[in-house]
């Protein structure tokens, strides 16, 4: 006999020992010890392969009241060997009894605490893998329970999304087709572990029993949950040869519960703050500070995924769908990850695309977040990393733009050139309102915005120079183009007689605050540069081993120091862009020039 | 032009037994049939929708039908065609009738509403109450696009009337008019012109819009005719006003606004 056979043999002794003293006594003089050797020595049983063994003792009918008592202490051992044996091992099947069995005679309320203590003990790679192996006992027990069940539903709901929030969420294609971590596969087991317990709260709303508040409750607490993780990070666009998208079957399945508890509509219009009011509305008591993220990822799925929306009453109308989403827009577009920026960029779009041109009035701008979220707009476009989003973010803020009735646009305009900070997207602004003026000047009516004395006040914000001829034009370019550009395009298009635009009354102002000073800048800045490029040739000859005064580092990486003849080259295209500058105001000034000229011969002649 | 025939899945007996659901039916008529057959067996839409108006033997009838009358799916191209010219040409009158108008004032109502069954005529809502109705939403052609009125016995939504504010832009530019009209208890037709309703745009919704062609054909088009429409209780619900939040307080009257 091998040692580790003689050592197998002695576990089943030792239970087999315990169970017989135990066996004649009565459940109440159970002694601790006697919990710790069966645990002891059932775990030695486990860990050297005679799970069958176990398995005898634990159907033994004499032993009932023993297993019942401690047999929840196996638990940890048995999730342990199972997950250690491969799947189509025959040992696995008999530990897959064992649990069964106990599941069947252990005592549920401790036996439930035994089964989520492992679910939290479990982590990375097994996480999944235990989870999934427990939802089943852990349902069955939670429906033998007869008190508290609301409690277990939300305690082991809440435990198992947890631990899953730990995982990474899959995001590429292919990731999610590897589905590495199993977590797709497992959330889906979660819904299934639902089942019954929405079931039961469908039942009981038919039967009008309000008794199941609580359990509706808990389930509605897990669909926020899910819905920030992992459905707020995912990226939830079909996919293409992807059949079923196993998120976004998810996210079906967790819609569905809200529909099925009844929750939907009023979480789709629950707005986080308590004056908005959806009249329906018995939406739960939930903390709604702690839920906006759900609910935004919840209004995503509904109005850009089309997940639900069959589910949505079609009539209301597009503003008030934009103002109802407005709150979500602004909670996606304050964070930073790319998949959440997106689908706030998605939505916001989404919203604007049900609107005709010129349709959302003006008054909406009265609300706080429709200003904040042209904010958070720039923001994106004007600081976010990624390419695309910046790309996208320009466009959803042109379509807002063109969204607005005529007095919301120079509203919003006025509004983007004093919060803005951003040359680029001060020059964007500029060229719209040369767009809104060319529109007012053809169709000779619905002008009052963008002619005579509101829009002067408005040019009043496009031609300036902040700190006068030391503003820093390089910087500010972008602007001084686009500014120059329509300062140009009202003199040629708007005559001196007509002044519809007004830019003929306040000229003097214009050539004194802007014109002047540009010129002035204008050559501080190339005599500047121009000095600078003639020291760098200079030095170039003499030395020619760099001496650097500072570094730069972007996001941690110090980049590389530039050559020589790198820093002629942008010294050089600094030059380029004021002379551009120039050439543009010179134009400007030529053709001012030319039509007072025009006015002053004319009055002459007159004369 | 002849399109094939697809083979015919089902026999008499099949169709008529209990084992064969109407989703199935549908499906195989929307896949098959022209549009225009569909149009006039008020088979467009959602499968769901579709399945709750119909019932087994119409679609029976349907099936038959179309084997005997032979329109399948691309037998119809021409006649779409001519089709679209025409409601291009509706659009655009209406659109003429309007203009003038609509720099003085904007103009008569854009919806026309016919009663069904009278209210008590003493109980009108006031903008800003709440009120409570029962509604179906159809297109043009019949299909359903969204009701609340229970036939089956999908709970999806909940047996419960939609309760909103009205009058304050919260839902569709003619049902917030018409609604102010109705008295407790009436129940009227609306049929709405698509300023009035989603814009000329349409409604982007539904994955399903992709795939139904009549939404692609000239969404421009779509008045939404709502019916039947029956507040059923109004209660004031001046006590949540206290919240400046509610865009109600900012748009005292559309019509002011407007002019």
């Amino acid at each position: 006999m091998s040692e580790e056979q003689s050592k197998g043999i002695m576990a089943i002794d030792e239970l087999q020992a315990i169970v017989q003293r135990c066996q004649i006594l009565e459940e109440k003089h159970f002694r601790a010890e006697d919990f710790n050797l069966f645990q002891v020595a059932g775990q030695k049983c486990l860990e050297e392969g005679y799970a069958a063994q176990l398995l005898e003792v634990i159907q033994n009918e004499k032993n009932k009241v023993i297993v019942k008592n401690m047999g929840w202490n196996l638990v940890c051992p048995l999730v342990r060997c199972i997950l250690s044996y491969q799947q189509e091992d025959d040992k696995r099947e008999r530990c897959l009894k064992i649990l069964d069995q106990l599941v069947q005679l252990s005592n549920p309320k401790e036996l439930l605490l035994g089964l989520l203590e492992q679910i939290e003990q479990t982590s990375g790679e097994q996480t999944s893998e235990t989870i999934m192996l427990l939802l089943q006992p852990l349902q069955t027990v939670i429906l033998k329970l007869h008190g508290k069940k609301s409690y277990s539903v939300g305690l082991s709901l809440s435990t198992i999304l947890n631990q899953l929030s730990l995982l990474p969420v899959p995001y590429t294609k292919d990731q999610i087709q590897e589905d590495k971590l199993h977590l797709c596969q497992c959330c889906n087991a979660v819904v299934d572990f639902t089942k019954p317990f929405v079931d039961e709260v469908v039942k009981n709303m038919k039967t009008s029993e309000s008794g199941e508040k609580e359990l509706k409750e808990e389930l509605l607490k897990f669909c926020l949950k899910s819905l920030k993780y992992p459905l707020l990070t995912a990226q939830l666009d079909q996919l293409e040869d992807i059949e079923e998208h196993p998120l976004r079957h998810f996210a079906g399945e967790i819609i569905g519960i809200l529909l099925d508890i009844g929750e939907f509509i009023p979480a789709v219009f629950s707005h986080g703050s308590h004056n908005q009011n959806w009249d329906n509305s018995e939406f739960l008591d939930i903390d709604r500070n702690d839920s906006v993220d759900s609910l935004a990822c919840l209004s995503y799925l509904v109005f850009v995924q089309y997940i639900g929306i069959d589910c949505f009453p079609m009539i209301f109308s597009p503003s008030y769908l934009l103002q109802c989403n407005m709150l979500h827009v602004e909670v996606l577009l304050k964070r930073t990850e790319e998949s959440i920026l997106a689908k706030g960029l998605d939505l916001f779009e989404n919203c604007l695309l049900r609107l005709d041109n010129n349709s959302l009035l003006h008054q909406y701008l009265e609300f706080r977040n429709f200003i904040t979220a042209s904010q958070d707009l720039v923001k994106v476009m004007t600081l976010c990393p990624i390419e695309d989003l910046r790309k996208k973010s320009l466009n959803v803020l042109q379509l807002y733009i063109d969204k607005f009735d005529t007095e919301g646009k120079y509203t919003l305009f006025r509004c983007l050139l004093k919060t803005s900070n951003h040359a680029g997207v001060e020059g964007y602004v500029v060229q719209n309102i040369k767009n809104q003026i060319d529109l007012s000047l053809k169709r000779g009516q619905d002008n009052q915005w963008f002619t005579g004395h509101r829009l002067i006040s408005l040019l009043d914000e496009v031609f300036c120079l902040p700190e006068g001829a030391e503003t820093d034009l390089l910087q500010s370019s972008d602007r001084i183009m686009a500014a120059l550009n329509l300062l140009r395009y009202l003199v040629i298009k708007d005559n001196e007689h007509d002044n519809q635009t007004g830019v003929w009354t306040i000229l003097t102002k214009v050539t004194q605050n802007f014109l002047k000073p540009l010129h002035t800048g204008l050559n501080m800045s190339k005599a500047h540069y121009e000095a600078e490029i003639k020291n760098k040739k200079e030095n170039r000859q003499e030395s020619h081993t760099s001496n650097t005064v500072c570094s730069v580092t972007v996001s941690g990486e110090k980049m590389p120091n530039m050559s020589a003849e790198m820093q002629l080259q942008v010294l050089h295209s600094a030059l380029f862009t004021f002379d551009l500058i120039e050439s543009v105001l010179a134009r400007v000034e030529e053709l001012i020039e030319v039509k007072i000229k025009a006015v002053t011969d004319e009055n002459i002649g007159v004369k | 032009m002849a399109a094939a025939e697809p083979p015919r899945p089902w026999s008499a007996e099949e169709l008529r037994s209990e084992a064969l659901p109407k989703k199935d039916v549908i499906k195989f008529l929307q896949e098959h049939a022209a549009q225009a057959f569909l149009a006039e067996h008020k088979l467009l839409g959602q499968i769901k929708n579709v399945a709750k108006t119909a019932n087994k033997d119409q679609l029976v009838a349907a099936y038959n039908q179309l084997f005997e009358t032979q329109r399948f799916k691309g037998t119809e191209i021409a006649d779409q065609a001519t089709e679209k010219v025409k409601n291009v040409t509706v659009t655009e009158g209406k659109a003429k009738e309007t203009r003038p108008e609509e720099i003085v004032d904007e103009g008569p109502p854009k919806y026309t509403k016919s009663v069904l069954k009278k209210g008590d005529k003493t109980n009108f809502p006031k903008k800003g109450d709440v009120v409570h109705c029962w509604y179906t939403g159809k297109l043009q052609d019949g299909t359903v696009f969204d009701t609340n009125i229970q036939t089956s016995s999908k709970k999806k939504k909940g047996a419960k009337p939609l309760s909103f504010k009205v009058g304050v832009g919260k839902v569709i530019r003619g049902w917030d008019e018409a609604l102010l009209t109705m008295s407790k208890g009436e129940k009227a037709q609306l049929e709405i012109e698509p300023e009035w309703a989603y814009g000329k745009k349409g409604l982007p919704d539904g994955k399903e819009g992709q795939l139904d062609p009549m939404c692609q054909i000239s969404p421009g088009s779509r008045a939404a005719q709502l019916l039947p429409f029956v507040p059923l209780s109004l209660q004031a619900a001046l006590k949540q006003y206290t919240h400046p939040s509610a865009l109600g307080c900012l748009l005292p009257s559309r019509r002011q606004l407007v002019s």
